[in-house]
């Protein structure tokens, strides 16, 4: 029995160090960037060869968070400029660099067929959900119903607080909410039949922002990372998805 | 014979070894976290309203949910334990599930179940019942993955008592209420407290279940575990506060309990 | 006559079929060896297991017939001394010899009190505060007793009673057991497969084996000139 223990250690030990056979790029991303990054990721690979990229989509404040805690990553793309200013405070991060903008949009669930823009997200026993307030989404969302004055009616319906733009939307499809606010990019093909988009006239501008960690082992891969996301095959990507240039 | 053989004390220093081994791998993250913490801050964090409003809107859905557990659970001990129908085999492995299932696969299994397209929301909505997104459904997320810690200890319990006990009771004139009472319960008390025990700190500390279908709202649904994933995002060192909060709440209950338990007859 | 037992019980391949009565204020000592069916007359007794047919009657009272009508044990109103004993054992000594009586509705004080009695009367006063599960075997076996007389039952099985003291204290627990017996009303059915505890305790013997009454009658006629199955348990006993 104390052979076979022996060996299953053997075994994990040796699968952890097979790890570093290839070079893996890690990328900390918002949630809101995954199919546009995902469907960036061939070709990138394909022009590295050898080099293997392994996201991490979340909150960018969660992100942000495991920066300061000392994760090891890359590169981090954050979806607003707080969240990247609270990694670069963390002194771990190089400077930040836009590459892309996007726009708000309200979603509705498909029973909820009355809401027909914000002046009715203040009905009563409506069910709002948005994003946390220190989520870029959910910050550039209460800065939308400030501007249109609707911030108070409606933040009194809000029933959850989501840590990401997917959580909104996943509550919104499921007909759980009635109601959230996210990117436009976030109403994928996936999920445009579940549920129904409105327009939001507001100027309010979602701004994306990526750098490189400075204490990252692979600097020149990295910053290869952000160039691709910046020049032109990237942001042909990005607008596939619906993101606008920066 | 081997018991010969070898050092004296051999096995002892080894058992030892690894047991003291185990006890620093709990007590470490514990320490570390203590060590984070100052006594201002600590009082500071224990002041403010958000953390007052987790705390206490922790401590009512938990009892509530306990109440419910011991309501619901007890009879369902019971049953499992001593009536013999067809299909228990699968009954009490339909209890034991929350308590292997991912909380978060509990919620979305909850929002199946009670969620407006669900399989009872949508009539429960029509009868001006709304679950997800209230406390009362807090208080539900963290029944269903509580209750079970308390059914399957007390239904071991229950099976085990002797029933010559239960027999004199009823030769005695006890009504069956009165057996119940009298000679069922205090029988099983030391396995009753542990079950206590185990769901409170259980329910005290769910999240997957609660976030997934209760969604996280201050005041309404947004517990101390909640509160502190809340915090990570935005104040890691309120995070840790928040954290040893519920930790001390937590191991102060288990530690008054668990001498309760360790007390033999 | 008080108790008029005529019935067949089955417990999986064992079948019990008897018939006898006793008169009211008899002592009666079934005996057996083990596997003759002793337990299952005392679980029929008690109403712990039904009769696939016959009748079981108490002081005129119906308390089966089956397969229709029979009495749950708490309806019966008999006192019973397990096997075992099956003291509460997170009750004090005093609180399990009073059961019965709160059982019955009587209120909390007036059953402590008259259990306090009982227990002055077999000796064991001092124990009243003492809890059920640290008692010694002869103690227990006195407030077992004690819980099952107190309520005056019209029929008093005892099973066993005898069963956890040592040879010495037996004889010595035979007497006090007689003298106990010879006061309460009602019927009592002393089981054992100790033959002297019927000599010393019982008027009346019935003697069962393999599901069967073989023997009845008073216990100095049957001693004395026994039938061949009991001539046997006599000689043994006597070894």
């Amino acid at each position: 029995m104390f052979r076979g223990l022996l060996l299953l250690a053997g075994f994990a030990l040796s699968a952890c160090a097979r790890e570093g056979a290839g070079q893996e790029l890690r990328v900390s991303a918002a949630m809101s960037l995954k199919e546009a990054l995902v469907g960036l990721e061939p070709e990138f690979e394909a022009r590295h060869p050898g080099v293997d990229v392994v996201f991490n989509f979340a909150g960018s404040q969660i992100l942000a968070g495991q920066i300061e805690e000392g994760a090891p990553v890359d590169v981090f793309a954050a979806a607003d400029e707080p969240q990247m200013q609270r990694a670069i405070a963390s002194g771990r991060v190089g400077p930040a660099r836009r590459f892309a903008r996007n726009r708000l949009v309200l979603i509705t669930s498909l029973e909820a067929a009355g809401i027909l823009g914000v002046a009715d997200l203040g009905r009563p026993g409506l069910r709002l959900v948005l994003a946390g307030p220190s989520v870029p989404v959910g910050v550039y969302a209460r800065a939308a119903l400030q501007q249109l004055g609707f911030a108070d009616a409606a933040l009194a319906n809000v029933v959850s607080n989501e840590e990401n733009v997917r959580g909104v939307v996943g509550k919104v499809s499921a007909g759980e909410a009635d109601a959230g606010i996210v990117y436009a990019t976030d109403v994928t093909p996936a999920v445009a039949g579940k549920l129904r988009t409105l327009p939001l006239a507001v100027d309010v501008s979602p701004v994306y922002e990526v750098a490189v960690l400075k204490d990252s082992s692979h600097a020149a891969l990295a910053e290869a990372f952000v160039a691709e996301l910046q020049g032109a095959s990237g942001q042909a990507a990005l607008a596939k998805y619906g993101f606008l240039p920066p | 014979m081997s018991l010969r053989t070898g050092r004296p004390g051999q096995a002892h220093a080894v058992l030892g070894l690894l047991g003291g081994a185990a006890l620093v791998f709990f007590a470490l993250p514990l320490v570390a976290l203590v060590g984070r913490v100052t006594p201002a801050g600590l009082w500071a964090q224990l002041g403010a309203p958000a953390v007052q409003q987790a705390l206490r809107l922790s401590l009512e859905v938990s009892l509530i949910s306990l109440g419910l557990c011991v309501v619901f659970g007890f009879p369902l001990a019971f049953v499992l334990a001593r009536v013999a129908f067809p299909g228990r085999a699968l009954a009490r492995g339909l209890v034991s599930l929350p308590m292997v299932l991912p909380p978060v696969v509990g919620g979305i299994a909850l929002l199946a179940a009670f969620g407006r397209r669900g399989l009872l929301g949508g009539w429960l909505e029509q009868v001006g019942v709304v679950l997800p997104f209230t406390t009362a459904g807090a208080v539900l997320a963290v029944t269903f993955v509580a209750m079970p810690f308390l059914v399957t200890t007390l239904e071991a319990a229950l099976a085990s008592v002797d029933p010559r006990l239960e027999m004199a009771a009823a030769t005695l004139g006890a009504s069956r209420w009165r057996v119940l009472w009298t000679v069922t319960l205090p029988a099983v008390r030391p396995s009753l407290t542990a079950g206590l025990a185990l769901c409170w700190a259980r329910g005290l500390g769910e999240f997957g279940a609660t976030i997934t279908f209760a969604g996280n709202l201050e005041g309404r649904t947004q517990t101390m575990p909640l509160a502190v994933y809340d915090a990570l995002q935005t104040d890691p060192e309120a995070a840790i506060t928040l954290g040893l909060v519920l930790l001390a709440v937590s191991l102060t209950l288990l530690t008054a309990l668990r001498g309760h338990i360790g007390r033999r007859r | 006559m008080s108790l008029e037992v005529d019935a067949l019980v089955r417990r999986g391949a064992f079948a019990l079929e008897l018939a006898f009565s006793l008169p009211d204020g008899c002592t009666a000592a079934l005996v057996g060896h083990n596997g003759s069916g002793k337990s299952t007359l005392v679980d029929l007794l008690a109403g712990l297991v039904p009769a696939e047919r016959g009748t079981v009657v108490l002081d005129g009272r119906l308390l089966e017939r089956a397969p229709g009508l029979r009495l749950a044990p708490q309806a019966r109103g008999l006192g019973v001394v397990f096997q075992g004993l099956a003291l509460f054992p997170s009750l004090t000594a005093l609180e399990n010899v009073a059961y019965g009586l709160r059982a019955r509705g009587v209120g909390r004080a007036q059953a402590r009190a008259e259990a306090a009695a009982w227990l002055a009367r077999f000796e064991i006063e001092a124990l009243a505060e003492r809890r059920a599960s640290t008692l010694s075997g002869g103690q227990a076996q006195r407030v077992a007793l004690a819980r099952a007389m107190i309520v005056r039952p019209p029929l008093l099985l005892l099973d066993e009673p005898l069963s956890a003291l040592d040879v010495e204290a037996r004889a010595a627990a035979r007497l006090l057991l007689r003298g106990w017996l010879a006061e309460a009303p009602g019927v009592k059915l002393l089981v054992t497969h100790e033959l002297e505890d019927a000599r010393a305790v019982a008027d009346r013997l019935l003697v069962l084996e393999r599901g069967r009454l073989i023997a009845q009658g008073p216990v100095e006629e049957l001693l004395a000139a026994p039938p061949p199955f009991l001539a046997a348990m006599v000689r043994r006993a006597e070894r």
